[in-house]
């Protein structure tokens, strides 16, 4: 048994924290440190620059673009994305929908999306879940009726996370109504939103941001040659994606990049540092649990449900990272600021702006990609035979 | 990266594991402790037959020559069965105290009784104990509290000052009041009234006690993750074979999350169990320092949590001393108390500085 990452590997840490200190726009770079949103053409040329290196896609295979990086390479680079912090590649473009083309599109697809979906020359959206479909996610009713060369897509998408930015919506849609068992009549569709009948209307979140949309669909007419797969097989799709890409699902270098600020804001408080080393000796451990998940997946690239300890145990130490550093902040962490406030571009302050509003926003990791009890019972199920 | 057991790793582990699921059990268990020490005289050279208290000692001091990995297996097994047998005070915290801090000629003298199992030996971890010189020699004064294996010890190494003594327990001076401990095992109060100790009989320091504590909190881990994995076993059981309104209890989604809860917790003592078992060979002192006092918060606050929950998931029957999981409580609880508790570890995480700074991460490359 060894822990140890080699020295290769230790190398390719160094070439990317170099990387992202040298080529990161020290904007963006300070709007993260903050915790605030970077806008969407920081982000796209943050993207840009990482394709431009190779690395825009960290989990796609070199024979689709990708850097063909191991799984030990993929952890390394994302947690030198959340620890510096840079923003990530957008997931939606890399993690979901690129594997999902990759895996189901045709060549003449491949072609199509594949470069410039690493390339952010088009943004996409998630359209998954709807007002009756949450955790239920094959109860959804979006329905598409085959018309000629078209699919006619109706219906009301919601929780799209940053679609007023993106040009694109995968989508799920029930094209067999009729069919025996409600996960066999969902087709997986690929929705340009500057078609007409689309209208994307933003949905405030308790952080007083806008990150999150609606999406209605309105006779829609799509293209056949957008759907990927074969057509009501969109369930094996879907389970595909969700499956896909669970590394740095813990997220450790975020969690510890919000430790790094409540130590500047303690100041030396000795109540606060020992809550802080509470927090510090679990994640620890976490990280010493996705290693195990990590040298597993050399082993089998099969989903490992083991992977959901790493959400749960993540998101629980995520959200008490992001407590503790409000209440450090003390009471004027309540001043009402917004992402667009002046930023200084030295570290003679701690900016507390954004503290409270993500406090308040980090409540979703628990609910999105699984809520805690989906994961819960996943485990129960799997794990222990429940 | 490795985190697999080699070929030789998984025979010891199922040798073991055998000896431990055959010799082991409740009934067992309970027999070996009402014998006039508190644990099987028999059950200890069975050990011994099978080289586990050679087993973290060099080929050179006359051991096995295996590893942290390895100690962590037999601590597992050790944790399943609630071994009460001295091996934490013996093997891992008075012989890793030896060979730390002994000269080859102390070792010489002192190991191999160890290593047969003959002489149980014990380290005072915690102890106000003076030491002061006498001509040559020393003399030792002060009292030492919950000295595991302190009573059947016939062999004890005591920190006074800057350095570790050895004295026997037959030595004038040494008051010894020996009790069981809740959980298992036993250990005892010492007082020392001018004990004296030849020269010849104090080891060096350089930090041997540290280190011993740090085998031992290894050796914790090992052992936590063995109860708590057979914890949630239990309860996993019971969970599909207790019936209540006509259907097994575990069909119930409020107590599946709370399973899937636990079994969380056990995956990070499990990681905690390999960590302290892979840190062994680190050399920089303040990783080590802060790595185990880590994994000690962590196998306290999972212990607690498992042990609290197998109890609760087993209603009643929990609660009584003829089940199992009840054991299991108990000993995980005194695994979170001993070597240093829950809140003084993670204060002394927080004095060490944790394991993030507060400067930035491209300050801290």
């Amino acid at each position: 048994m060894d822990l140890r990452f080699t020295a290769e590997e230790e190398a390719f840490r160094q070439d990317v924290r170099a990387f992202i200190r040298d080529n990161l726009d020290p904007v963006t770079h300070r709007k993260m440190v903050e915790g605030r949103i970077p806008d969407r053409e920081e982000i796209v040329a943050w993207q840009r620059t990482l394709n431009s290196r190779g690395w825009a896609t960290p989990s796609w295979p070199k024979s689709h673009g990708g850097p063909g990086f191991t799984p030990v390479e993929r952890y390394i680079f994302l947690d030198e994305l959340h620890q510096a912090p840079a923003p990530e590649p957008v997931s939606f473009n890399v993690s979901m929908l690129g594997p999902v083309v990759i895996q189901y599109g045709t060549p003449a697809q491949q072609e199509r999306f594949l470069a410039p979906t690493a390339n952010l020359d088009i943004w996409w959206a998630q359209g998954f879940s709807e007002p009756g479909a949450g955790s239920d996610l094959a109860a959804l009713r979006t329905s598409a009726r085959r018309e000629g060369d078209h699919y006619v897509v109706s219906g009301h998408k919601i929780w799209q996370g940053m679609a007023h930015h993106a040009d694109w919506m995968f989508t799920l849609v029930r094209t067999d109504p009729q069919a025996p068992k409600k996960q066999m009549g969902i087709s997986f569709l690929l929705i340009d939103l500057r078609l007409p009948g689309v209208t994307i209307r933003p949905i405030i979140t308790l952080d007083e941001r806008h990150e999150v949309n609606e999406v209605f669909l309105d006779e829609v007419r799509v293209p056949v040659d957008c759907l990927i797969g074969e057509e009501n097989k969109g369930w094996d799709v879907t389970k595909f994606l969700l499956s896909n890409e669970r590394t740095g699902i813990a997220r450790i270098g975020m969690t510890k990049h919000l430790i790094r600020r409540i130590k500047r804001l303690a100041k030396g408080d000795k109540s606060v540092l020992a809550k802080t080393a509470a927090l510090e000796a679990e994640l620890k451990i976490l990280e010493i649990t996705q290693l195990r998940i990590l040298d597993g997946q050399r082993r089998s690239t099969a989903a490992d449900p083991r992977s959901s300890i790493l959400k749960l145990k993540g998101v629980e130490l995520r959200q008490a990272a992001s407590e503790l550093l409000l209440s450090v902040a003390g009471p004027s962490a309540l001043e009402v600021q917004h992402d667009d406030a002046p930023l200084s571009l030295d570290d003679a302050g701690e900016w507390i702006g954004s503290v409270m509003p993500n406090y308040g926003i980090l409540r979703a990791a628990s609910i999105f990609g699984g809520s805690s009890e989906v994961q819960k019972g996943i485990l129960a199920k799997t794990q222990l035979g429940l | 990266m490795d985190l697999e057991l080699s070929d030789d790793q998984r025979m010891l582990k199922d040798s073991v594991d055998r000896l431990i699921a055959e010799q082991y059990d409740l009934d067992q268990r309970r027999g070996y402790m009402i014998q006039p020490d508190g644990w099987s005289a028999e059950m200890w050279k069975s050990f011994a037959e099978l080289g586990l208290t050679m087993l973290p000692f060099s080929e050179e001091q006359g051991g096995l020559g295996l590893g942290g990995v390895e100690t962590m297996i037999v601590a597992e097994a050790f944790g399943r069965g609630l071994v009460v047998e001295p091996y934490l005070p013996s093997i891992v915290l008075a012989g890793t105290a030896i060979s730390e801090a002994g000269t080859p000629d102390q070792q010489a003298g002192l190991l191999p009784g160890i290593m047969t199992g003959e002489t149980i030996a014990s380290l005072v971890t915690d102890s106000a104990i003076t030491a002061r010189r006498d001509g040559g020699d020393w003399v030792l004064d002060g009292t030492a509290k919950v000295v595991l294996g302190g009573d059947c010890a016939s062999l004890l190494v005591v920190p006074a000052g800057e350095d570790l003594f050895v004295v026997t327990s037959d030595v004038a001076g040494l008051e010894c009041r020996g009790y069981r401990l809740h959980g298992g095992g036993t250990a005892a109060d010492l007082a020392m009234n001018g004990v004296k100790v030849p020269e010849k009989s104090r080891l060096g320091g350089n930090g041997a006690g540290a280190r011993a504590v740090e085998a031992g909190i290894a050796w914790l881990a090992g052992e936590a993750l063995g109860a708590m994995q057979a914890a949630l076993d239990l309860t996993v059981d019971y969970l599909k074979t207790r019936e209540q309104f006509g259907k097994p209890i575990g069909v119930n989604q409020s107590l599946q999350h709370r399973a899937a809860e636990m079994l969380v917790e056990v995956e990070q003592a499990r990681s905690a169990a390999m960590y302290a078992a892979l840190l062994a060979d680190e050399q920089d002192e303040h990783v080590r320092a802060a790595g185990y006092a880590a994994i000690k918060v962590v196998i306290g606050k999972a212990g607690r949590f498992i042990a609290q929950y197998a109890v609760q998931l087993h209603g009643g029957i929990g609660v009584s001393e003829e089940h199992l999981v009840s054991h299991y409580f108990r000993r995980l609880t005194a695994i979170g108390i001993l070597l240093g508790d829950t809140e003084s570890q993670i204060a002394r995480l927080a004095k060490l500085g944790g394991f993030t700074g507060p400067e930035p991460h491209f300050a801290a490359a």
